[in-house]
């Protein structure tokens, strides 16, 4: 994982948002930039680099960390599309939410979300939870090629 | 080959006893006109024998008295030995008189001989047993017997090469015929049937063929009572006609040598429309016309001879006419006559009425108080005696009756109904008058034979049901006594009844169809509006659900929003009363968020399909058991499986959930300090005084629950003990428990008191091994 690959989050939830990052940058060993979307529409148009994004300068996020319930489209419609696209199918998405409904569980997985984790309901559990998957997914995994360019 | 009749035996013995009656008057009378004959008298039973009143009977001596009886001379029997000595005794002038003798050559001049008496035929008798191998035509040296002094006729010479044998009496043929003594016999019918029966040998024997010849019988006078001969002919003449000879005859059996006379004569009375005789001297009429249908049908050759009025009532006897086509059946006719089967019945007695008479007079009693018309000498006037109390008056004939009813003197006549209906038919308002039914009296008319023509009785009855059923019947019926109408009151009555009987099936059956279409038209709406429920339950259901769902989701937002939140605050340095706080909050937001937690699962359990997988118990029982380790140790509790559990058809989490929170209460709610939980299953047993099974149980030695808490353990959150007591819980695991059990359609029940700890019975669909035998053919035969 390249330090400086983009993650990209998309969480409409301000706490939620914020006790992630600060779960992020616990350990202050992630220089990785953090891009927040905060809804469905927006996390495609920054991944499709469309609307507010076409400059093209945004970077291609190295993995994504997608919440299932969200304003507009909804996180199911995203990681849909996402792993629809050849282009884009290979990103990991990390799918954080509440919803520990098995339905939904079997549903991203099926769709294929690289991960799914229920949402902690404290910070001790989002710092735990993070940490954890950092480490999975920054020091243990080996991504696919296209993705460390 | 005619049998011998003997079918007339009864017949026979009822006339016999009237013929007794008919005679013994005479026999007791005493100093006649012409004194006293001597009359022979041969001792012979049961044909020649001495009645209760020690009277000598017999068909000669019977004859000779009904004779005296006209004539006027007193009748002495005098005992012969044989018929021999008869001829013998007359000769000797030992008697006067010998009736209904066929041998008048046998006699000499010294007697006068009447008018035939009689006419009886001669046959050839032989053994009924060798019908089918004796040779009829062939008598070649054949013993035929005889009486010896019998009839001597050409006809003997038929018989030259055969051996004639002699007898004295037909009693002695008859037995010599049986024994074998001879083959053949030649004899009147009537003296060897009447023997025959007699013996009690009348199947034995058989006439064979048609008559040989006739006999004529006579009486024989001696000459000494020669003046007596013409009025002894006239006698002869009445009782032929009279049909006394006829009874005498059939008392012994004299007349069943004829059975079927060629040609049947019938005897015509004027008495339309039945019998009538046009000018022209042609017979005519109902009865007429049947009769000759009848005979056509029946084969017999019929002539038809005007009668009087005193012929008809006397009725048909041998020697007038055989039949009459028509007459009423009564019991006095009955005595005298054969009747067939009744082939008409006429109304004798009715009540006539004015055609426009309202009143319902359909019977004597209904004619109380008013006035009523009555012909003289009538049988209505007879009627009298016994009816009703209505007024009479009497008409001295038809006419006069029809005009008392037209003019309004009576209000009603009883007559015979046919003669009246002709009277007013001929009048000129036909339709003035009308017949009232039911009659008072009818009758049954039938065809009337004379006695003896018992096989054409036989032939006539055996073709009137084919002619009362014939179209030409009906036009006969209709040619003589008008088209009939069919719409008589009695069958408008019953049209009618039948009629309203239909309508009320009908009526019934529309009721009954509109009462089912409607059932059927509210079975259909309650159907629909089931339909309509079941949807709106599944979208209420639905509805729950997804706001269950949605709104736990919703709920968590914001919990773990203030949880989150405040841990941001505890972060920062922050005073001690602050903190403790804030760790309020974050406990109370955890515990919101199992609450929130357990509604959610909760309102899942009923969502989806029933999950039939095939799960075993005991290792699901034995994963908690890992799982719990920990929890066991800490609290010294034991998990025991005490039975081999069966295989259960559901889903693996949910049994789990079910066994789990059961096994983590037993544990929980236990102050035992070796805390045992037992898991087991019957096949039966009773729970709450109700059999169940198929039960599996769970068993604890905790606490046991208040009788008063069984149902509300099972209620979502309801927790029966503080949080500090037996620690942290939701309160909803039971009622998980009971949702999960009752979604497959089984049921849960508690037994527990306190202190005794609890019992969980509960069922689950099980799985059923399904063991299909391959049946073999074996041998059997394809």
């Amino acid at each position: 994982m390249k330090l400086n690959a983009t993650i990209l989050i998309v969480e409409d939830n301000d706490d939620d948002y914020e006790a992630c990052v600060l779960a992020l940058k616990e350990d202050n060993n992630l220089a990785n930039p953090i891009v927040r979307a905060e809804t469905g529409d927006e996390a495609l148009d920054y991944i499709y680099a469309r609307g507010e994004f076409a400059d093209g300068k945004r970077e291609l996020p190295c993995i994504i960390l997608l919440d299932l319930n969200l304003p507009g489209t909804d996180g199911r419609e995203v990681l849909a599309k996402i792993k629809n696209d050849p282009e884009m199918r290979l990103i990991p998405v990390i799918i954080m939410t509440s919803s520990r409904d098995e339905f939904d569980i079997e549903a991203c997985y099926s769709a294929g979300a690289n991960s799914y984790v229920a949402k902690p309901i404290n910070l001790d559990g989002f710092i735990q939870s993070i940490a954890r998957l950092k480490e999975y997914w920054f020091q243990i995994s080996l991504l696919p090629a296209q993705n460390r360019d | 080959m005619i049998r011998l009749n003997t079918g007339g035996i009864r017949v026979s013995q009822t006339v016999c006893l009237i013929a007794m009656l008919l005679f013994l008057p005479v026999s007791m009378a005493v100093s006649q006109e012409h004194g006293v004959l001597r009359a022979p008298w041969i001792h012979e039973p049961p044909t020649h024998y001495i009645d209760e009143t020690g009277t000598q009977r017999a068909f000669s001596t019977d004859l000779t008295r009904a004779l005296g009886e006209i004539v006027g001379f007193d009748v002495e029997p005098v005992e012969q030995t044989a018929f021999r000595g008869s001829i013998e005794s007359m000769e000797a002038g030992k008697i006067d008189i010998i009736a209904g003798t066929a041998n008048v050559e046998r006699f000499s001049d010294n007697v006068v001989i009447s008018d035939r008496l009689i006419r009886s035929k001669v046959y050839l008798f032989a053994r009924t047993s060798e019908m089918a191998t004796r040779d009829d035509t062939d008598l070649k040296g054949k013993r035929i017997g005889k009486l010896g002094i019998g009839p001597l006729h050409d006809g003997l010479d038929l018989f030259r090469d055969s051996e004639l044998v002699s007898f004295e009496t037909y009693y002695e043929m008859v037995v010599a015929i049986i024994t074998g003594e001879v083959d053949f016999l030649i004899a009147p019918h009537e003296q060897i049937a009447l023997r025959a029966t007699a013996l009690g040998l009348s199947g034995r024997i058989e006439a064979l063929g048609s008559e040989l010849w006739e006999v004529d019988r006579f009486v024989v006078l001696h000459k000494s009572k020669s003046h007596l001969l013409p009025l002894i002919n006239d006698a002869i003449a009445e009782i032929q006609n009279d049909g006394r000879l006829e009874v005498i005859a059939q008392t012994y059996q004299m007349d069943v040598g004829n059975p079927v006379p060629d040609v049947l004569v019938v005897g015509i009375l004027h008495d339309p429309p039945y019998q009538v005789i046009e000018p022209s001297g042609t017979f005519g009429g109902f009865a007429v016309e049947a009769i000759t249908e009848i005979a056509q049908r029946a084969a017999l050759r019929i002539r038809f001879e005007e009668i009087d009025e005193t012929q008809y009532r006397d009725g048909p006897a041998f020697g007038t006419y055989d039949l009459l086509p028509q007459s009423g059946i009564t019991p006095d006719r009955a005595a005298r006559m054969l009747f067939s089967q009744p082939i008409d019945r006429r109304n004798t007695l009715s009540i006539m009425v004015r055609a426009d008479e309202s009143r319902t007079l359909t019977s004597l009693n209904a004619l109380e108080g008013l006035t009523v018309g009555v012909q003289q000498n009538s049988p209505a006037q007879l009627l009298l005696e016994n009816a009703p109390d209505f007024i009479a008056s009497i008409a001295t004939s038809q006419h006069d009756l029809f005009e008392l009813l037209v003019s309004g003197a009576v209000d009603a006549v009883i007559t015979e109904p046919l003669e009246f209906l002709t009277i007013a038919r001929n009048q000129i308002e036909p339709g003035s008058i009308r017949e009232v039914t039911p009659p008072v009296r009818s009758k049954s008319r039938a065809i009337a034979l004379r006695p003896g023509l018992d096989v054409a009785l036989q032939r006539i009855n055996a073709v009137i049901p084919g002619y009362i059923i014939s179209p030409e019947y009906r036009a006969s019926r209709d040619s003589w006594f008008g088209q009939t109408v069919f719409w008589t009151p009695r069958r408008i009555y019953i049209a009618a009844a039948i009629g309203g009987a239909l309508v009320l099936m009908a009526l019934l059956f529309a009721l009954y169809d509109h009462q089912r279409q409607r059932n059927l038209k509210n079975l259909a709406e309650t159907n629909a509006r089931i339909v309509e429920l079941n949807e709106e339950l599944q979208r209420s259901n639905s509805d729950l659900e997804d706001f269950a769902y949605v709104a736990s989701h919703d709920l968590k937002e914001p919990l773990r929003g203030i949880s989150i939140n405040a841990d941001f605050v505890l972060r920062e340095e922050v005073p001690e009363n602050v903190k403790k706080r804030l760790l309020r909050v974050v406990s109370l937001s955890h515990r919101m968020e199992q609450l929130v937690s357990d509604l959610l699962y909760f309102s899942r359990l009923g969502r989806g399909d029933i999950a039939q997988i095939r799960v075993d118990p005991n290792e699901v029982v034995e994963n908690i058991n890992t799982e719990l380790l920990e929890m066991l140790a800490e609290c010294n509790g034991k998990i025991v499986v005490e039975t081999e559990l069966p295989d259960i058809s559901a889903e693996p989490a949910k049994v789990k959930t079910v066994l789990q929170n059961l096994i983590v209460n037993g544990l929980k709610y236990n102050n035992s300090d070796q805390k045992v939980v037992t898991v087991g299953f019957m096949s039966y047993t009773m729970v709450e005084g109700e059999e169940w099974r198929d039960v599996f149980y769970v068993t604890d030695n905790g606490i046991g629950i208040d009788d008063k808490y069984h149902d509300k353990i099972f209620k979502i959150f309801n927790r029966l003990h503080r949080e500090s007591d037996f620690g942290a819980g939701t309160g909803a695991g039971l009622s998980f428990v009971k949702k999960i059990i009752e979604y497959y359609g089984k049921r849960i029940s508690v037994e527990s008191m306190p202190g005794g700890g609890t019992t969980f019975y509960f069922s689950f669909p099980l799985h059923l091994e399904l063991r299909v035998k391959t049946m073999k053919k074996g041998n059997s035969v394809r």
